[in-house]
């Protein structure tokens, strides 16, 4: 059973229709990639302590339909739930789409100094899509968050400075969102064969800082405690910041193949270089390192199958692939770094319409991922194992859909990385079809 | 109205994910951001990355510039200064003059005194010392001691000469010289003058000047006192015990028989205040000094230190000389200065000249200490002042001319420190600093430095 299909020839839409959402977009996704921010980039520490080293952690979600069933995507070609994973998916929509994704995530993190708690929200995508020529041709933009390190880590240390101990906080901070900003095109070239073509606007900023904090330690009658104080005049507080604005731009090609009850799709991203300007500065000192180096970024695969195995229930898996050991331009990473890649798969019962259907309607989701992340810690590979399910209800009259999604994950091994995180995922989209334009 | 109404009809028209998408975004993107326990070192071995050389130390025992501001009150004529100061002090000195004009003087009282001589009990003149130096007497006892030789002129000074060297005296004495326990009364000390004396200047009917100094043959302390000169505004604060209606300066006082009193003022007196000049090389110290302001400049060189580096801590340590040093207890100011302002090693400049000068930002409050008292048995010589953000600004370039730093006196214009009326015109005060030939390194003035260095931006950051 194929979805619903709100037929509505494109060529009695006005062209301020078509255009207008894809120029929001693009407009949108181009002043957060000029502000060196995307909307989910924030002021925030939650994240893995995994995150602190190399590239940062891959939060390339898509979409909570998406991670519901473990985070397969590449094989989705829905009208009325559409998937951005593979634009080549997007060719046969016929109404203009606009997709708003948001997570709450919480992160509990251990490792042998200690437990540490935390919590952020995050809006990793913002996606539109518009229908161009009857169900054949369509055209998408967007804002897509790719990587992300948001931590700190503060440990505690002394100095002998003028005979005198000096205690101090050493704070260090890594935080910033690489993203990208797609334009694309999608083409359904005849029935059950569809590409996609997508420039990518990479935009983003990193920022590691290390903030030192200097402690006089007085001993009282009571025991010791720590004052804000030295014996003489204060040490004012040091503060080392490296910030790396990353810019650069890729493409990418898909494609979508449907025969019967299979689907298959893959992408891939070519090789391409990402500029990096990186200003060193230390607080209060006027003069600041600029300096700028090239990044080779790895070409990205990805291929998806899906299987319909019965009426609304639909099986499918992805696989995708980034190879991290042929990153270059980064000498301090590029000893660590290794080939990225990720396994999801999952089940998924489809929406139906059943009139009084009730909750016999309704999607359901289920699966799992295994990544392996694209760099050792400690000479140790990090493994990031997810099951997660998901569901979502329409909207009044077929004009949009809320998706949501829960997941649960597992991130390296104590043992071997030093550090463990699990996390517990929940994320929402909105998806709003033609109607609200 | 009419668009209010489109408005309406428009969101009725509208479907119910427009407003839902708008809500979720809001709520998305105002709560973005997180709430998370504190940081801690969870993660503390992934960081390989530290700051390349924390809190490194140097200090900086050169001086690159020594040199005195010679500062000039322009509003205050010296000889209308409202305290005298009489004594000596480690080879610096100073008399107090005073002129009697008995030209115009016809006091019924008097004249019929001189036709019967008999009828004068005593001649003397009467000092009134101030509540700082109050120490001078202690009920029964002289604590310090000191010796007034009062001589007379060989003509009256010259107000616009003071302060400077002693105009020439009689060697004969108009006084007994000594000094008692009973020549106080209250803060007041009585020195006897020869009665001949005062009815030879009564018949010349001139004007006559007198000298008071001290006799350095004598059985005396070392130091100064401060007493009220005929210009004394501030009476009731600064002197203990004062009947009101009381004539300040040295008053000439005759006790005529039947309690009857004849009180002569002086039309003038000043201070000869022979202090000593500004120190011309580090090896001898620096001067600050109020009253006749001296203002000692000093700065180090901080081409030693690497470029480009955060300064943790700077502390400028200056160590007192208490032997050299006297005075009341007061403000000592540090600022940063434009050395162009000093072209010499003593350079003149007006107190008004600084106060501009503060307000161009040529010269920089940055701190300061009260009520320094280096009387006080709890005075710690060793003088320590947080300079960290001026060196800062040193070694960022902000200034074009080089700075250094300035030692002043607390003067009405700057904050925080200001002595008020009682200030530097008032006292005489002296603190006197260790220059480089002290034998203990430990008392030479220095500029200790803790800073932070990053190598990248050392290295030749732009």
């Amino acid at each position: 059973m194929t979805a619903l299909r709100i037929k509505k020839p494109v060529a009695t839409m006005p062209i301020y229709r078509i255009v207008a959402p894809l120029l929001a977009g693009w407009l949108l996704a181009g002043v957060l990639a000029g502000s060196e921010c995307g909307p989910g980039v924030g002021a925030c520490q939650a994240q893995t302590p995994l995150a602190l080293q190399h590239i940062g952690q891959n939060i390339g979600t898509s979409d909570p339909r998406a991670s519901g069933r473990g985070g397969w995507g590449m094989t989705v070609q829905d009208t009325l739930a559409p998937g951005f994973k593979n634009l080549a998916g997007l060719a046969g929509i016929s109404n203009v789409v606009l997709q708003f994704t948001a997570y709450g995530e919480r992160v509990s993190s251990t490792s042998a100094d200690g437990d540490r708690m935390t919590f952020r929200t995050y809006a990793p995508n913002l996606r539109a899509a518009v229908p161009m020529a009857g169900d054949r041709l369509a055209a998408t933009a967007g804002f897509q968050a790719r990587r992300s390190s948001e931590y700190r880590s503060q440990v505690q240390d002394s100095l002998v400075v003028w005979d005198e101990r000096i205690d101090y906080f050493e704070l260090f901070v890594r935080e910033g969102t690489q993203f990208q900003t797609p334009l694309g095109l999608s083409a359904r070239l005849r029935d059950g064969l569809s590409v996609g073509f997508s420039v990518n606007l990479i935009r983003g900023v990193q920022t590691e800082t290390l903030d030192e904090t200097f402690w006089q330690t007085t001993i009282t009658d009571e025991g010791e405690e720590t004052e804000n104080v030295t014996t003489s005049f204060p040490y004012v507080r040091s503060r080392q910041e490296q910030k790396d604005i990353f810019s650069g731009t890729s493409t990418s090609y898909s494609l979508l193949w449907h025969a019967g009850k299979v689907k298959l799709g893959a992408r891939f991203t070519p090789t391409h270089d990402v500029e990096v300007q990186r200003t060193v500065s230390l607080s209060s000192v006027a003069a600041r390192n600029e300096s700028g180096f090239t990044m080779r970024m790895p070409a990205e695969w990805s291929v998806g199958g899906q299987l319909r195995v019965k009426d609304r229930w639909r099986l499918g898996a992805d696989f995708d692939f980034t190879q991290f050991s042929h990153l270059s331009g980064r000498w301090e990473w590029e000893q660590d770094m290794q080939d990225e890649w990720t396994f999801s798969a999952g089940l998924e019962r489809q929406r139906a319409n059943i009139r009084h259907g009730g909750a016999t309607n309704w999607p359901l989701r289920a699966g799992f991922s295994m990544r392996r992340w694209g760099y050792l810690v400690h000479g140790h590979q990090i493994t990031e194992r997810a099951i997660s399910i998901g569901t979502g209800v329409p909207l009044r009259r077929g004009e949009g859909h809320v998706d949501v999604a829960a997941t649960y994950g597992i991130i390296g091994k104590e043992s071997e990385t030093g550090s463990q995180s699990s996390f517990v995922r929940l994320m929402v989209t909105v998806t709003g079809l033609e109607r609200w334009w | 109205m009419t668009l209010l109404v489109g408005v309406r009809g428009a969101l009725r028209m509208a479907c119910p994910v427009y407003p839902l998408i708008l809500l979720v975004m809001v709520l998305t993107t105002s709560f973005l951001g997180c709430s998370s326990d504190p940081a801690n070192p969870v993660g503390g071995d992934l960081v390989d990355t530290s700051i390349d050389s924390l809190l490194q130390t140097v200090e900086l025992v050169a001086v690159t510039q020594h040199a005195h501001l010679d500062i000039d009150n322009e509003s205050t004529r010296p000889d209308t200064a409202e305290v005298l100061y009489f004594g000596e002090s480690e080879g610096e000195s100073s008399a107090i003059l005073a002129n009697y004009d008995f030209s115009a003087l016809s006091d019924t009282l008097l004249i019929d005194a001189l036709v019967h001589p008999d009828s004068i009990d005593a001649v003397y003149i009467r000092l009134y010392v101030l509540l700082a130096y109050d120490t001078l007497r202690n009920e029964d006892s002289v604590v310090v001691k000191k010796s007034f030789a009062v001589h007379q002129l060989s003509s009256p000074f010259d107000t616009l000469a003071v302060p400077g060297t002693l105009p020439p005296y009689d060697e004969e004495l108009l006084n007994e010289n000594s000094l008692s326990a009973t020549d106080f009364v209250k803060s007041a000390i009585k020195i006897d003058i020869k009665e001949n004396a005062f009815i030879d200047w009564y018949n010349a009917r001139q004007e006559v000047g007198v000298v008071f100094r001290e006799d350095l043959s004598a059985d005396i302390d070392s130091c100064f006192i401060g007493i009220a000169s005929r210009e004394m505004k501030h009476a009731a604060s600064s002197i203990d015990s004062l009947r009101e209606g009381t004539l300040l300066g040295p008053v000439l006082t005759v006790d005529l028989t039947r309690d009857r009193v004849v009180r002569i003022q002086p039309v003038a007196d000043a201070s000869t205040l022979e202090l000593e000049t500004p120190p011309l090389d580090p090896a001898d110290g620096w001067l600050l000094r109020t009253l006749d302001r001296v203002a000692p400049v000093l700065s180090f060189d901080l081409s030693l230190l690497p470029a480009n580096i955060l300064i943790n801590r700077a502390e400028l340590t200056i160590v007192n000389d208490r032997e050299r040093s006297y005075g009341t207890p007061g403000s000592i100011v540090l600022s940063e200065i434009d050395t162009t302002l000093i072209p010499d090693p003593v350079s003149a400049v007006s107190l008004a000249a600084l106060e501009a000068a503060l307000e161009q930002s040529t010269v920089y409050q940055i701190t300061g200490r009260s009520s320094v008292d280096v009387r006080s048995e709890d005075f710690n010589p060793t003088m320590e002042f947080n300079v960290t953000a001026s060196v800062q600004r040193f070694v960022n370039g902000v200034y074009e001319a080089q700075r250094g730093f300035l030692l002043s006196a607390g003067e009405s214009f700057f904050t925080e420190y200001t002595e008020g009326t009682l200030g530097p015109d008032f006292y005489l005060r002296k603190f006197r600093f260790h220059g480089t030939d002290a034998a203990d390194p430990e008392l030479w003035p220095r500029l200790r430095i803790t800073y932070t260095r990053v190598d990248d931006i050392t290295g030749g950051g732009k």
